[in-house]
């Protein structure tokens, strides 16, 4: 697949993209536009899966190590732009306002750490897996063997260098990080379906999933390599056609990036005028009442539960006896039947409401500085601890690691991770101004309108998914006008329903769509492959079957890419929760659990095996506990993090738990001087 | 009678600590590129977003979202770039000495 190839491809979206922007559009059913892109995306990526299929173990597991530092930093950049990049950061921005752009500090700024602390070392250790690192870099001490850089070739290692307890500690950590990974992918690829096809979200799930399977099953490293490239080009073109089209419609100028300024001051005076407005404050002063009203309520718990239980039941049993209409009968049902079965789960239903109570009762936040507010209470902790953390995660996720082996050498592992913050930063400085376009457009269009002239786009996407909605357009006043505050979108609806918000054609709609689907699958590709190398590599071959041949390893792999990828969509149609949640839970778990190891392996020659395990341990513990200590859906309260830190950073209390572990164990164990070699023969990277 | 080992002096104790540590002078060199590296890449973010809150004076909003926003990650780019090829260089003396 050469370049001229993929400037042709290019080309053809384009191409595609302004035919039936111009011409079709009109001609076309918006569910026949749909299953048209899901389908040509599907099928492109099935083609480059078929035709790059391979059973050859080098070529499955690391694309026979000949990806240059270009496309493997294009590769990588899909691999990293995931579905909570793509879907759900537009509307972090949009409800976070500036406290949105810890995500963009952090996950850029992680490459500096991978760049330099983690990435070469890894190339230049030649291995297979994560695994494999930690157990040829930290043997038992018992292996007294010298480990030299003839170990990379994995044939050669014999039973004592397998390091079974290491590896498997490895192995385990990184599958459970990998999977909480893919089933927020997943999830992502259903939404995605659901939306450009109009199916049920539970079916978009498994066919979504068809399009995973056919990357990745066949051909491995390989063909994922391949489709991740072209997952990239679709997804920054739909990113940057939307956002031309829309900067040429308000500002003529196809280049949004260019009239940034413009954009900046039109909707900065729009956002000072909404912030002043009497009844947007009207709405705050509401959602203020409703704060005090649950933490009333949390306080009084259990005799605040029963009470609104028999509220409850009261209004049922009157409007029967009353012979309401069925409407409000069947309502008053349903309320009951989502009430809280008891006060435990009172605690995380009301903790969970009061959290967004508070978030709509500050205006709409400010995209361009922090709000003064943030200061004062103490949130900018939280901010700082969320970079480092995102920081750290990024240079520790395993499906990214696993890129570096696949350079063609240390040169091009060390280039490759220039050119995917390259690819990122095309992405991620993009990202804001399409929030502010969309801002601008709601101004414009949506607030200060009619509750009786809503768009069709709105009655679309509050009736989108009925369990869990992603848009409330709720009259609190009662005035029947639309507030800025009475618009709620959750965070995985802004992005994909952006080109219809600024009335874009449907085209772009079906294309951002077909992007977001593009950045999920190729996430979850590398994931997947990532899970069932290290079962195949790391588990079946050491643990198992020492003598099975490279092809039946790759068949292993195959089977359990595929009971990995049906496990994850099985548990992702149980709605697990938003996809940024699942992301941030991932990155703290991988932050906590390799990092410290990770840069004292080569920085640290008396780093040894008692000081890995304790480290990892010990920092996946303090992150696991910080968690459930912070976060509202498993019965902890945000105020009893430390310095208002989050449960989103909590992996930062892991890694330095972690690093002090590491440092104390392996000082007063015994060093092992066994791997000298080895760590000699990484710091040649 | 002389003691046949005598006792290494002070000196000669840190210089070996010090080839513990760092074993090659490419790798010393190396070394001290990455923790430079570090140090800048830690020192310019925690700096930046210290003091993000307080910009809003200096010409708010552009010069907080440009310093902030745009500033930070196009940094961390350029940081990997000139980084990169420094490290590259001692690598290539690396592989041509040892």
């Amino acid at each position: 697949m050469n370049s001229r190839f993929l400037l042709f491809f290019c080309g053809g979206v384009i191409f595609i993209t302004l035919f039936f922007g111009y011409e079709g559009y009109r001609a076309i059913p918006r569910e026949t536009m749909g299953y048209l892109f899901l389908f040509l995306t599907l099928g492109v990526y099935a083609l480059a899966g078929i035709y790059f299929r391979t059973t050859n173990i080098n070529e499955y597991y690391l694309a026979n190590r000949n990806i240059s530092g270009l496309k493997n930093g294009m590769a990588t950049a899909a691999d990293w732009i995931s579905a909570a990049s793509f879907i759900s950061l537009a509307g972090q921005f949009y409800n976070l306002g500036f406290e949105g752009y810890a995500y963009l500090i952090g996950w850029s700024g992680g490459f500096c750490l991978l760049a330099f602390l983690v990435a070469p070392y890894l190339r230049q250790s030649a291995l297979y897996t994560l695994p494999d690192f930690f157990a040829h870099r930290f043997p038992r001490p018992s292996q007294n063997k010298t480990l030299g850089p003839n170990l990379s070739s994995h044939t050669n290692i014999d039973t004592d260098h397998a390091n079974l307890n290491m590896r498997l500690t490895a192995a385990l950590a990184s599958i459970l990080i990998c999977f909480v990974y893919v089933v927020a992918q997943i999830y992502g690829v259903g939404l995605i379906v659901s939306r450009l096809t109009g199916i049920d979200f539970t079916i978009g799930i498994f066919i979504a999933l068809a399009g995973i399977l056919v990357c990745s099953f066949l051909g491995g490293m390989r063909a994922i390599t391949w489709t991740q490239v072209l997952q990239y080009l679709i997804l920054i073109l739909a990113l940057l056609l939307t956002l031309g089209w829309i900067s040429m419609k308000h500002f003529s100028n196809p280049i949004p990036h260019l009239a940034y300024t413009q954009i900046l001051a039109k909707t900065q005076g729009l956002e000072i005028q909404n912030k002043n407005d009497s009844k947007e404050n009207e709405i705050r002063y509401r959602y203020e009442l409703l704060v005090l009203d649950y933490q009333k309520k949390i306080n009084a718990l259990p005799q605040s539960w029963r009470e609104e239980q028999n509220k409850h039941l009261f209004r049922l049993n009157h409007l029967k006896q009353n012979n309401a209409s069925f409407d409000l009968i069947k309502k008053a049902e349903a309320e009951l039947a989502q009430f809280p079965k008891n006060s435990e789960e009172a605690v995380v239903v009301w903790q969970k409401a009061l959290i967004e109570a508070r978030q709509h009762s500050h205006s709409l936040n400010d995209l361009t500085a922090p709000a003064n507010n943030d200061i004062r209470e103490g949130r900018w902790f939280n901010f700082i601890a969320l970079v480092f953390c995102l920081m750290i995660g990024t240079a520790s996720l395993p499906h990214i690691l696993t890129r570096s082996y696949t350079a063609q050498n240390v040169r091009a592992a060390r280039k490759s991770i220039f050119w995917t913050l390259f690819f990122i930063l095309l992405f991620y400085l993009s990202l804001p101004l399409l929030v502010m376009l969309v801002k601008y457009e709601l101004h414009t269009q949506l607030i200060g309108f009619s509750f009786d002239a809503l768009p069709n786009w709105v009655l679309y996407w509050t009736q989108l998914d009925r369990k869990d909605p992603l848009l409330h357009l709720l009259d609190m006043n009662g005035d029947n006008i639309v507030q800025a505050g009475e618009i709620i979108f959750s965070n995985d609806s802004l992005m994909l329903a952006a080109p219809e918000i600024a009335s874009l054609p449907f085209v772009l709609s079906a294309l951002i769509a077909a992007g977001a689907l593009a950045a999920a699958l190729s996430t979850a590709d590398g994931l997947l492959l990532s899970i069932a190398s290290i079962c195949s590599h790391d588990i079946y071959f050491h643990l198992f079957s020492r003598e099975s041949v490279p092809r039946k390893r790759v068949t292993v792999s195959k089977l359990v890419l595929l009971v990995m990828a049906m496990l994850a969509a099985y548990l992702a149609s149980l709605r697990p929760g938003n996809i940024v949640l699942l992301v941030e839970i991932a990155f703290s778990l991988s932050a906590s659990i390799f990092f410290p190891s990770l840069v004292l392996a080569v920085m640290w020659r008396r780093a040894n095996y008692y000081g890995t395990l304790w480290a990892m341990a010990v920092g996946l513990l303090v992150t696991v506990c910080y968690f459930f200590l912070t976060y509202p859906g498993t019965g902890g309260s945000p105020d009893s993090g430390l310095l208002d830190i989050g449960h989103g950073a909590a992996g930062l209390f892991g890694v330095i738990a972690g690093f002090i572990t590491h440092a104390i164990v392996s000082s007063v164990t015994k060093p092992n001087p066994a791997t000298d070699q080895f760590v000699a023969h990484l710091r040649r990277a | 009678m002389e003691p046949v080992n005598p006792p290494p002096s002070t000196e000669h104790l840190i210089e070996n600590l010090t080839d513990h540590i760092f074993d090659s002078a490419q790798w010393r060199q190396k070394r001290k590129l990455i923790a430079y590296a570090c140090v800048t890449w830690f020192d310019v973010t925690l700096i930046t977003l210290l003091l993000a809150p307080y910009w809003r004076g200096w010409g708010y909003p552009l010069t907080a979202f440009y310093s902030v926003i745009l500033g930070l990650p196009i940094f961390y780019l350029v940081l990997i770039y000139v980084l990169n090829q420094q490290i590259l260089k001692l690598s290539q003396k690396y592989e041509k000495t040892s």
